[in-house]
């Protein structure tokens, strides 16, 4: 039985058609993958089946949104609303985000079951969430920020399914979140369709995360479906040259010579001593009436030339050792020596010398650039002098005719290029990279992997990788260190990685979707 | 080397200039806040502050008479009578003199005034942002303090122990509203600290000072930007409540608010032109200093 079914439709934003006559149908009790890379109107067409668009956007949409019968283009406001929550679920990508920080989990359920009279909010609103894997009396009273991302995520899940939707809509539900608790989001969601017959979209840029949790996938290029099938077939022979592209960059095969051969690129810094280190550093935590310990005794040798891949789950203190390696961050205890000298006994300008032959590169590239500032000003402030900018973005892969815009008016790759291009200005030793890859669709992620190989093997530079993905950390690091409540748990090369035997490493590596 | 100014501006590079669109004109720090010049509203909102500054200071060009000088054979003339286009007052003084000359001493304490109480809420805030805690909190507490008396009684003992003056008003105006500028700019310092692009500017070893200036500050200006028109607006009023009081300018000088606090007399008695215009000249120059205040703080490149 197909639960909804999308003729031609097409979507227009003003001056451009981002949808183009998309047509697919998911059946009753099936998930089905809506893959494509950034652009490529995913998420527009998602939003299409309940209108929950930009109200000042103009977007236009035309074709036919059949879900059992009913036209949902064809509805008006008030019909629609009883179909939104009722029939239809959206689970969005920042489930923090999408959550009223100033409402209780359980204030959300209830105003859901209240909203569609379906009967009493509490035995509902507890039975979702049990469902979805929480335990109801532990987060009824708790606000969207006291959880962690995956718990987030499970209470937004259960509120998009509190009515029992006929359609669960989940937008890149997963893509913030480690892989273990990735593994048991997307479980959830698999079993529920297939115990309630619940048909599930779900949209995502990660054909392997597609291949494992979904039944069919449907590869979405300049907004038309080019190939739709079963998932085991369509990703061990795609048809499509464009779904064989991505899949390709999925693999995260690591073109030309490998980067990972220390002997590839003929540095002979191997002995001299660590470029940055990290002895017995603590770094704790202080929030509102609770303290964490963050790292816990962490020691960590970089040297010249080498990559080194920082794995873990979110919380296991991934990002705070970035900022402590950056020496932006005292710890506690334990000392973190650059060269040779203990970065927190210099004096202020010393330390701000490290921090200039420190490259820092961050997961949200926007928000680590000025808003006022234009992509020229960026890259000038870092390089402390105008000419050069040009020469700089030419060298991360960006037309320098870019240099007047604006980095919001960007895409997520240009943007996080334009963040190396600032790490590289001062000509560092060392570039630090937290997550700078998660939220990339598999081809942009691709190049600014290339393109970090590229700037290791030209020049040497060191680079700290911080990840959740472990595929894409055997794809740049010739060492991983795993992190684990604040410990290394594991440092191993990247090759032996598959023999690891903590099993946190075990845990990450089973669930880690692989194509 | 020759590298003159011109080649360092444009780069060198010939793709950066030859995109189309010239790159913007390089303006570093606190100028970063931008008036967008194509508005016309905002070209209007200069245009009528400029119109006032320049009758304010070449009055004696615009009109034959003295603000003071009293003429009994003239007195209580309505608007647009031969000699006198604004009419005359009860003591015969011609109205439009007294009005652009009241436009020298209102413009001076309102703009004056409002700067002061701008610069110092901004120093204020920054040190209570950026110094150590027990600053924080002197510097909180006075605001505090201040605030929660009332402002005309502060006022009134000020006046009263300097003197009437127009240095008197003020200083009065500076120190009854430098709080809100200086809690508004302690509040965005302290937000805009824990964005990620400052703790950027941290790790391109920008000292600072440096981060304080080029990210922080200019971040800050817009609502700053918004409260120092309203503080224009409060300085002149202020000022007349004062002059009222007999506590600022002196009676006989004129200044927009003298001449509503002696029109006020009028208002019910038909002459309805005494209040119109000084009233007028006050509303026209606060909504001018706002467009143009929230101008500046538009046009900038939000992220979120």
């Amino acid at each position: 039985m197909t639960a909804l079914e999308i003729v031609d439709l097409t979507v227009e934003v003003p001056g451009r058609r981002v949808v183009d006559g998309l047509s697919l149908r998911v059946g009753a009790g099936r998930v089905v993958a809506l893959v494509g890379p950034s652009g490529s109107g995913k998420s527009l067409t998602a939003r299409s089946i309940v209108r929950l668009h930009d109200p000042d956007a103009a977007v236009r949409a035309s074709g036919a949104i059949r879900l059992g019968g009913t036209d949902l283009l064809g509805l008006g406001a008030r019909e629609l609303r009883r179909v939104r929550g009722r029939r239809v679920g959206y689970a969005f990508q920042d489930a923090a985000a999408s959550l009223n920080p100033a409402v209780t989990i359980g204030g959300h359920l209830t105003e859901s079951v209240r909203a569609h009279d379906a009967g009493d909010p509490g035995e509902l609103g507890a039975a979702a969430l049990e469902r979805c894997g929480l335990d109801a009396a532990q987060v009824w009273e708790a606000r969207p920020y006291e959880l962690s991302g995956g718990q987030a995520q499970r209470a937004a899940l259960a509120l998009a399914t509190v009515l029992e939707p006929d359609l669960l809509i989940a937008d890149e539900v997963t893509t913030a979140l480690d892989p273990v608790t990735q593994a048991e989001v997307l479980g959830t969601v698999r079993a529920q369709a297939a115990e309630q017959g619940r048909a599930v979209l779900l949209i995502t840029h990660d054909l392997a995360v597609a291949g494992r949790w979904a039944d069919e996938i449907a590869v979405l290029s300049g907004g038309r479906v080019v190939e739709q099938g079963p998932s085991a077939g369509l990703l061990a022979a795609p048809s499509a040259p464009f779904t064989r592209e991505l899949v390709a960059a999925a693999r995260l095969e690591a073109s030309g010579p490998s980067a990972h051969d220390p002997s590839a690129h003929g540095h002979p810094a191997r002995d001299a001593g660590p470029l940055v280190s990290a002895r017995g550093v603590r770094r704790v935590l202080r929030g509102r009436g609770r303290t964490t310990v963050a790292l816990d005794g962490v020691d960590l040798d970089v040297r010249e030339g080498e990559s080194v891949a920082v794995v873990g789950r979110s919380g296991s203190g991934k990002s705070t050792l970035v900022g402590v390696l950056a020496a932006l961050d005292r710890p506690a205890a334990g000392r973190v020596l650059a060269g040779e000298r203990d970065v927190w006994t210099l004096r202020d300008r010393e330390r701000r010398a490290v921090r200039r032959g420190t490259g820092l590169v961050f997961q949200d590239a926007l928000a680590s650039f000025d808003p006022r500032y234009t992509v020229e000003r960026v890259v000038a402030e870092a390089l402390g002098r105008r000419d050069g900018v040009g020469a700089l973005l030419d060298r991360v892969g960006l037309d320098p005719a870019m240099a007047a815009r604006r980095p919001a008016t960007l895409s997520g790759g240009e943007r996080q290029r334009v963040a190396l291009a600032r790490a590289l200005a001062a000509g560092p030793r060392l570039l630090l990279a937290d997550e700078p890859t998660t939220g990339l669709d598999v081809l942009a992620q691709e190049r600014i992997l290339a393109l970090l190989d590229r700037l290791r093997r030209d020049e040497g530079l060191a680079v700290v990788f911080v990840t959740h993905d472990l595929r894409v950390a055997r794809r740049i690091a010739d060492r991983v260190v795993v992190l684990a409540g604040g410990r290394v748990v594991e440092d191993v090369p990247a090759r032996s990685l598959d023999a690891a035997a903590h099993p946190e490493t075990r845990a990450l590596l089973a669930a880690t979707p692989a194509l | 080397m020759p590298i003159t100014d011109r080649a360092d501006l444009t780069d060198g590079v010939p793709p950066l200039s030859g995109d189309g669109g010239t790159p913007a004109a390089p303006t570093r720090g606190l100028l970063a806040a931008r008036v967008p010049v194509r508005r016309p509203g905002v070209w209007a909102a200069g245009l009528v502050l400029a119109a006032f500054a320049v009758l304010a200071v070449f009055a004696p060009l615009f009109t034959p008479y003295d603000p003071i000088a009293t003429d009994t054979a003239a007195t209580g003339l309505a608007p647009g009578s031969p000699g006198h286009p604004l009419g005359t007052d009860l003591l015969g003084r011609d109205l439009l003199a007294r009005l652009l000359y009241g436009g020298r001493t209102s413009l001076l304490v309102g703009l004056t005034a409002a700067a002061i109480t701008v610069v110092a809420g901004v120093l204020l805030g920054g040190l209570a942002a950026a110094g150590p805690r027990w600053l924080d909190e002197l510097i909180a507490r006075s605001a505090d303090v201040l605030l929660s008396l009332p402002m005309l009684v502060v006022v009134l003992a000020l006046a009263a122990v300097l003197g009437p003056s127009l240095g008197t008003v003020v200083l009065a105006v500076a120190v009854t509203s430098w709080m809100s500028v200086a809690l508004v700019a302690r509040a965005e310092l302290v937000g805009q600290r824990e964005r990620l692009y400052v703790r950027a500017a941290h790790a391109l070893g920008l000292s600072r000072g440096q981060v304080l200036r080029r990210h922080l500050l200019p971040g800050a200006l817009p609502p700053i930007a918004s409260i120092a028109a309203f503080e224009v607006g409060h300085a002149i009023l202020t000022e007349s409540t004062l002059s009222f009081l007999g506590l600022g300018i002196p009676p006989n000088r004129p200044s927009w608010g003298n001449l509503l606090t002696e029109a006020q007399a009028h208002l019910l008695t038909g002459e309805w032109y005494t209040v119109a215009f000084p009233a007028a000249c006050v509303v026209a120059t606060i909504l001018a200093v706002n467009v143009l205040a929230s101008a500046a703080g538009q046009g900038e490149g939000r992220a979120w």
